[in-house]
């Protein structure tokens, strides 16, 4: 089975390493991270990427201008947003701009998990969250 | 002025009036009497004078009388005449004629011893006795004559008479005559053979020696003098045609109407006797003047010599109206200045009086106006009054007066109404004291007195507690100045009820405190979640690596649970600050019950808990997220099965409320109740009964701000198990409105929506104050605890009866 390459960008390495953490116990992903848009765009120029969850905000920075390149550089990613409660307009541009889905943070492990598999990316495949 | 006392006035007007009149007359009486006084005096004084005149006239008259009879008897002595030789007494007579004449001695007569005329000399000439017998002299001289007793003496023998009484009556002479005696010696007869000669005659005119004498008697300016003598013949009057007339015919004859007895009395009885006086008499005329005409005379005798008292009575008349004329005129005029005096001493009474009626008229007319003035005034000030009366007393705010040891004095309805009395009258003389408590009242007697002495007004904001309630009071107090003194004895006391405001005041600064508690919260959960988050997410990595069982296990298990405990105050802290992440805006009640209880039916079943539900069918949909509801329904269950310790019954009920197109939900349990005094704090934030660590004790109070937010209530009844053993528990019950229904917006803390209230200004429990809202709006039916207990006894009854 292919590994799905999955970034997650937050500005809390920690985060980044939990999420990380999380998802490589299901073994079918193998996860990167990154803590702000140069070292996100750099790893996306460097290899592809299948799924990216992604801070809300350094997602929204300069009216989502990361979103556009993300999907530039890495076309047919799935784009899935964390984002904090009060952060609704931002999810629903978010999803405008062409995220799949989304999370509220904080969210326990096994939920992002079952989120991410619900999501059935099957590289490259974008099925909308429930 | 009234008709009395017009009446009076008119009185003493009269009075007044016939005094003056009276003393008008008295002294026009006086004036008079003193006029006719003074002209009696001055008529004596005047007939004195007059009197006088006739005096000198008369003795001027004897004089001249006796001169005649002086020049007879020097002439008589002389021998020419005693002898009568004619040769002598040629030469004589007509040396001595003018002399003779001068003495108006109009002829002498030398008649001898037989009577007859030896010569005559006269104006004529000297007759000589070649004439004949001329006259045939009165028998009488010649007697007289021949006497000799008569020797030596002059004598008239008769009276004045005329000298030609066929002729002219008006030409009087008397005739002297003195013996003759040859008692002198001459050449030729050189012895006196003393021999009667016959008499020797000298006849007076008369006429002229009245003229010479009395003619130029003037008297006044027009009086004059007459002669009568003792027959009554006017001797002399300047009226010659009186003379030689009868004085007591010729007047009447004269003037036939007038009668003359004063002047014929005063003639007849008074000067023909010879007497001297004085006296008045009517005259027909004057001089030229024609009438009644009041005369003074004076008269007095002239006696001439002879044999029976023979008298010329020479009386000076002059009309009374001369002498009177000019005392009457100046008596008049004196009677004039002073009536003219008088007068205008009158005229100026009246004029007073006059001024003086003019004058208290118009005080009068004054008086009424000032009167209709004041009373017009009076009867504004009395509306003005009630006006302002009916300001105070139906004024909202307290409206007293009091003074420094707390009597109230006056004080308006409101004030009285919320003292508990009737009527405002009932306050008056009342002491503070009485009303309010001790320190109370002190501490605004203390304010009351600096007001006082300071004489400034105050203002304060006191909590008062009256009759068992708590009100608040905005007090201003004005100090009242009494008329000229520094010091206020009382003051006047503004109180506004503020109360509700009091309560808003605190209400809002709950929900401030409430707000900036939820940003801040909002604000520390953000911080903290992220952290959380991490924390648990890595526990549960590491919690997947261990055995459970194993120690490490447990211990992280211990690290989880209070991780978890973190994020539950956490979210119960953001949904508190109203972030939330609901989406839907209306739900099905009996649905979100009905998914909440799957949640809690192990729990409950655990715990030893009845449950019975009873959800009215086709209920309409409710405003409201039903994740957000189900929140608060597990709330409440929550807090129900920790009442509920060893078991109980919790009953679900939701009911449509029609009438205020609301849906009623309630829960209900047999707990142990909640106590009273807690009733009022239970919706506070972090109020709880539990222990420390069993609870964030925000439970209910984000219930209640999630269903109020929805425009909703939440309400709490119940009874303890201290009160009623047998029927404790807690009943809460929710009513949201349906779906549809124009919601009022929701009585969120610090919206002034609800009318205010004259409640206790505690923490007013909101709950109470929607549910007061809403009992008010309408009547309402609900189920109260007693229905819940009823509903859970029905509820025991089939089921197990549990005891708390």
């Amino acid at each position: 089975m292919n590994r799905m390459n999955v970034l997650i960008l937050d500005r809390e390495r920690d985060i980044g390493e939990l999420f990380a953490r999380a998802l490589e116990t299901m073994k079918k992903y193998k996860c990167y991270y990154a803590t702000n848009e140069e070292d996100a765009v750099a790893l996306l120029k460097d290899m592809g990427f299948d799924l990216i969850l992604a801070d809300m905000s350094i997602l929204s920075t300069g009216d989502f201008s990361l979103m556009r390149k993300i999907h530039r550089l890495c076309p047919g990613i799935t784009i899935v947003a964390g984002a904090y409660n009060h952060q609704k307009e931002q999810i629903t541009k978010a999803l405008s701009y062409g995220a799949e889905a989304y999370f509220i943070k904080p969210i326990p492990i096994e939920e992002l998990r079952k989120r991410i598999d619900d999501l059935n990316i099957k590289a490259n495949s974008s099925i909308r969250p429930e | 002025m009234d008709a009395r006392e017009r009446e009076r006035l008119r009185k003493v007007l009269t009075t007044v009036g016939v005094i003056t009149i009276l003393l008008l007359g008295i002294a026009l009486y006086l004036g008079i009497s003193t006029a006719r006084e003074m002209k009696g005096i001055i008529r004596d004084q005047f007939n004195q004078q007059q009197l006088v005149l006739a005096k000198s006239a008369a003795s001027r008259i004897e004089t001249a009388v006796q001169n005649a009879i002086a020049d007879l008897r020097l002439l008589n002595s002389l021998p020419a005449i005693q002898y009568a030789d004619p040769e002598s007494y040629e030469t004589l007579l007509v040396s001595i004629l003018p002399v003779l004449s001068r003495d108006c001695i109009s002829e002498i007569r030398r008649v001898d011893r037989d009577g007859n005329t030896i010569f005559v000399a006269n104006d004529q000439g000297i007759g000589m006795r070649h004439f004949g017998l001329v006259h045939q002299e009165a028998g009488v001289f010649l007697s007289w004559a021949a006497d000799t007793g008569n020797r030596g003496k002059a004598t008239a023998p008769t009276g004045a008479r005329p000298k030609d009484a066929a002729k002219d009556r008006g030409h009087i002479e008397l005739d002297l005559i003195t013996p003759t005696y040859e008692d002198s010696t001459s050449a030729l007869h050189l012895r006196a053979s003393h021999r009667f000669a016959g008499y020797f005659r000298a006849t007076l005119d008369v006429n002229r020696l009245l003229n010479q004498v009395v003619s130029p008697i003037k008297s006044g300016k027009t009086g004059y003098a007459w002669v009568l003598d003792s027959s009554g013949i006017f001797l002399y009057h300047p009226e010659t045609t009186f003379i030689g007339e009868n004085a007591f015919e010729i007047r009447s004859k004269r003037n036939p109407n007038l009668s003359f007895l004063q002047i014929n009395h005063i003639m007849r009885d008074e000067m023909l006797r010879g007497n001297e006086s004085t006296g008045t008499y009517t005259s027909g005329w004057h001089g030229d003047m024609v009438g009644p005409m009041e005369k003074l005379i004076a008269y007095t005798p002239a006696r001439i010599e002879s044999p029976y008292g023979y008298i010329w009575s020479v009386a000076v008349v002059a009309p009374i109206h001369e002498i009177e004329g000019s005392i009457s005129a100046v008596y008049e005029r004196q009677i004039l200045l002073q009536g003219i005096i008088v007068f205008i001493i009158l005229l100026g009474a009246v004029i007073v009086v006059l001024y003086e009626l003019r004058w208290s008229t118009i005080l009068e007319h004054e008086v009424v106006l000032k009167t209709d003035d004041i009373r017009r005034y009076a009867q504004e000030l009395e509306r003005s009054e009630g006006k302002y009366r009916s300001l105070v007393e139906s004024a909202e705010d307290l409206i007293f007066t009091l003074d420094r040891d707390g009597t109230i004095k006056t004080a308006n309805q409101h004030m009285s109404r919320l003292f508990g009395l009737s009527k405002s009258v009932e306050l008056t003389g009342q002491s503070l004291y009485r009303f309010l408590p001790r320190e109370q009242t002190e501490e605004q007697l203390s304010m009351i007195r600096d007001v006082c002495d300071s004489g400034r007004g105050q203002r304060t904001e006191t909590i008062f507690h009256i009759q068992n309630e708590e009100f608040w009071f905005n007090i201003h107090y004005i100090p009242l100045k009494a008329e000229g003194k520094e010091e206020s004895r009382y003051i006047l006391g503004i109180a506004r009820d503020i109360t509700d405001r009091k309560s808003l005041e605190r209400q809002l600064i709950n929900t401030e405190k409430l707000a900036s508690l939820g940003t801040l919260s909002a604000g520390v959960a953000h911080e903290i979640n992220n952290p959380l988050g991490i924390m648990l997410g890595f526990c549960e990595l590491l919690l997947e690596r261990m055995e459970p069982g194993t120690m490490e296990y447990t211990d992280l298990k211990t690290i989880e649970r209070h991780g978890l405990h973190c994020k539950g105050i956490i979210q119960g802290l953001l949904s508190f600050a109203r972030i939330s992440d609901e989406t839907e805006e209306y739900c099905d009640l009996n649905t979100a019950i009905e998914g909440i209880v799957s949640v809690v039916r192990h729990t409950l079943n655990m715990n030893n808990i009845e449950l019975m539900t009873d959800l009215e069918e086709g209920l309409p949909r409710v405003r409201g997220d039903s994740k957000a509801l189900q929140q608060v329904f597990l709330n409440l269950i929550n807090n129900s099965i920790q009442a509920m310790r060893g078991g109980g019954i919790l009953s679900m009920t939701t009911r449509f409320a029609p009438v205020r197109d609301e849906v009623d939900v309630f829960f209900s349990d047999t707990g142990y109740g909640i106590k009273q005094e807690f009733m009022e704090k239970i919706f506070d934030p972090f109020f709880t009964t539990k222990q420390v660590g069993e609870g964030t004790g925000l439970g209910l109070s984000v219930s209640y701000g999630i269903i109020t937010k929805y425009g909703g209530s939440i309400e709490c009844e119940s009874c303890t198990v201290e009160e009623d053993p047998d029927n404790s528990g807690a009943t809460f019950t929710i009513s949201l409105p349906i779906e549809g229904h124009p919601v009022r917006e929701p009585s969120v803390p610090g919206t002034l929506n609800s009318p205010p209230e004259s409640e206790p200004a505690n923490d007013t429990n909101e709950d109470e104050k929607t549910s007061e809202l809403r009992k008010q709006e309408s009547g309402k039916e609900k189920i109260t605890q007693e229905k819940t207990r009823m509903i859970n006894q029905e509820n025991r009854k089939t089921g197990k009866e549990k005891t708390t």
